[in-house]
């Protein structure tokens, strides 16, 4: 066979991969498929629905935090030295995730200072992991002129967060979508865990903690989707004992749901269930959360 | 010679597709923009749909918001799309919402602008959610097959298909009656 026959048969294949890899669609089966059966004949649901897992991001939890009886503290966030240990590809995407969520918790709560600070490593970072188109120019000048623009921090780092999945998606990068994710989602739940106190029963921060349990799961199931990748079968292993700790609790049936404060045109839902967390599970989510979270800071994973 | 032509013809094939998977998602972006005072959610997603599947998002609602959702669909489909909430605390349908087939009729699918008379615009659908505690929805969404002709020589055909851009759109805001505020 002549070099050129050599290199047309493995285009020929190349190109069977890719059609093959086009067909699959964005998302793959997940486990737990839709058996749904439900009763309108309009809808038949079968075993091979194609799933896609959704995970908020850090500014969901915080903007639901601030203006609580939550106090800042800079003492939760990441160190800002802490971004020389990131050289790999994994650990520089996970990275992006959890400089975010300090970003969003600096913004969140105003803190004008510390935001620059952690918007400036974002940055960097974004450079490493080929996403610098974001932080252009433009979204500099906005920064540096926050007060005569009547712009505000949250507006912007929100702005930046939808440029970022914007990129991601259009760019097909849905494992780098996965790692960040991971990153941005430990290190909002390790700061929201490290701000509370001391645990009260029915309080709603306690609540919004263990209630993280669906996301959690979303998370999980998403990253399994992804498990061919040998960055995310690794994070998934790391994330075992907050797995283990989340399976623990316990999802009660509410007898008497209270369904007030919808709006006219608003579909109520939930409200018949609820996730509970004892204070023995809350101080063993705390300890593991912050053990898996400040190994993966460490880059030691 | 011969494998040059088939390698060459496989290259040409697959550039149509490759060019559609790549960007008919990213055009619906634009739907993705929030109008106040609602705020843009990060978990608004889009998958690349072939007629004949179903399709599930999961998505995680936070007790303390409220949230919005719309759908926008390729024109490929034309209209052809069945869209189903399930509550995944309760299991419950709560929303179902067909799109054009052969049953129902032309002009009640949930992808269809209306006119607002009081807005005196033009308005694209929207479902507001309001969850009593943290739950998840499961939103399926059944693109319907095309439509096959038949034209009488018995002969079984390939089925047709098509690909086109499927978009959740999620925006939420704070629960005015939230006890976080």
């Amino acid at each position: 066979m002549t070099k050129i026959h050599k290199t047309l048969g493995l285009l020929l294949l190349m190109s069977v991969a890719l059609i093959f890899s086009n067909c699959k669609g964005d998302n793959t089966n997940g486990n737990n498929s839709g058996n749904d059966t439900s009763d309108n004949n309009t809808t038949h649901i079968t075993e091979d629905n194609i799933i896609t897992y959704l995970i908020p991001s850090p500014r969901d939890m915080f903007s639901l935090l601030s203006g609580e009886n939550i106090q800042f503290s800079a003492d939760v966030l990441n160190s800002k030295e802490n971004i020389d240990k990131y050289l790999d590809t994994k650990s520089k995407e996970i990275g992006f995730g959890i400089y975010s969520a300090d970003l969003a918790y600096t913004a969140a709560f105003e803190k004008t200072n510390e935001a620059v600070e952690y918007f400036k490593i974002v940055r960097s970072l974004s450079d490493k992991i080929g996403i610098s188109a974001i932080f252009n120019e433009s979204l500099l000048k906005r920064i540096n002129h926050i007060p005569e623009n009547n712009d505000s921090l949250l507006r912007i780092t929100n702005d930046t967060f939808y440029d970022i999945v914007k990129f991601l998606e259009q760019n097909d990068r849905k494992n780098s979508m996965a790692l960040i994710s991971v990153g941005g989602w430990i290190e909002s739940l390790y700061i929201v865990v490290n701000l509370v106190d001391e645990y009260k029963e029915n309080d709603v921060t306690i609540q919004l903690i263990a209630d993280q349990k669906n996301v959690f799961e979303n998370l999980i199931l998403s990253l399994e989707q992804r498990q061919n990748d040998r960055n995310i079968k690794t994070i998934i292993e790391e994330l075992k004992p907050i797995k283990d700790v989340y399976d623990q609790l316990e999802v009660i049936k509410v007898e008497a749901p209270v369904k007030t404060g919808a709006q006219e045109n608003q579909i109520i839902v939930g409200g018949t269930t609820k996730i509970v967390i004892t204070k023995e599970q809350f101080l063993l989510l705390k300890k593991t959360i912050s053990n898996v979270r400040n190994k993966i800071v460490a880059n030691d994973v | 010679m011969k494998l040059i032509k088939i390698t060459l013809l496989a290259i040409i094939m697959q550039l149509p597709l490759w060019a559609s998977a790549q960007g008919d998602c990213s055009s619906f972006f634009k739907f993705r923009k929030p109008a106040a005072p609602y705020a843009y959610n990060d978990q608004s997603s889009s998958a690349m749909c072939v007629t004949g599947n179903n399709y599930e998002f999961i998505l995680p609602l936070t007790k303390g918001k409220d949230y919005r959702l719309k759908f926008y669909a390729g024109a490929v489909f034309n209209n052809r799309v069945n869209f189903k909430i399930i509550d995944q605390s309760t299991h419950e349908t709560i929303l179902d919402l067909p799109g054009e087939s052969r049953t129902n009729e032309e002009g009640t699918a949930v992808l269809r602008d209306y006119w607002d008379e009081n807005k005196n615009k033009d308005v694209h659908p929207y479902f507001d959610f309001y969850p009593v505690t943290s739950t998840s929805l499961k939103i399926i969404i059944e693109v319907l097959p095309v439509p096959q002709g038949d034209d009488g020589s018995g002969v079984k055909k390939q089925l047709k298909q098509e690909r086109g851009c499927i978009t959740v759109v999620i925006l939420d805001k704070p629960s005015p009656k939230s006890s976080f505020k």
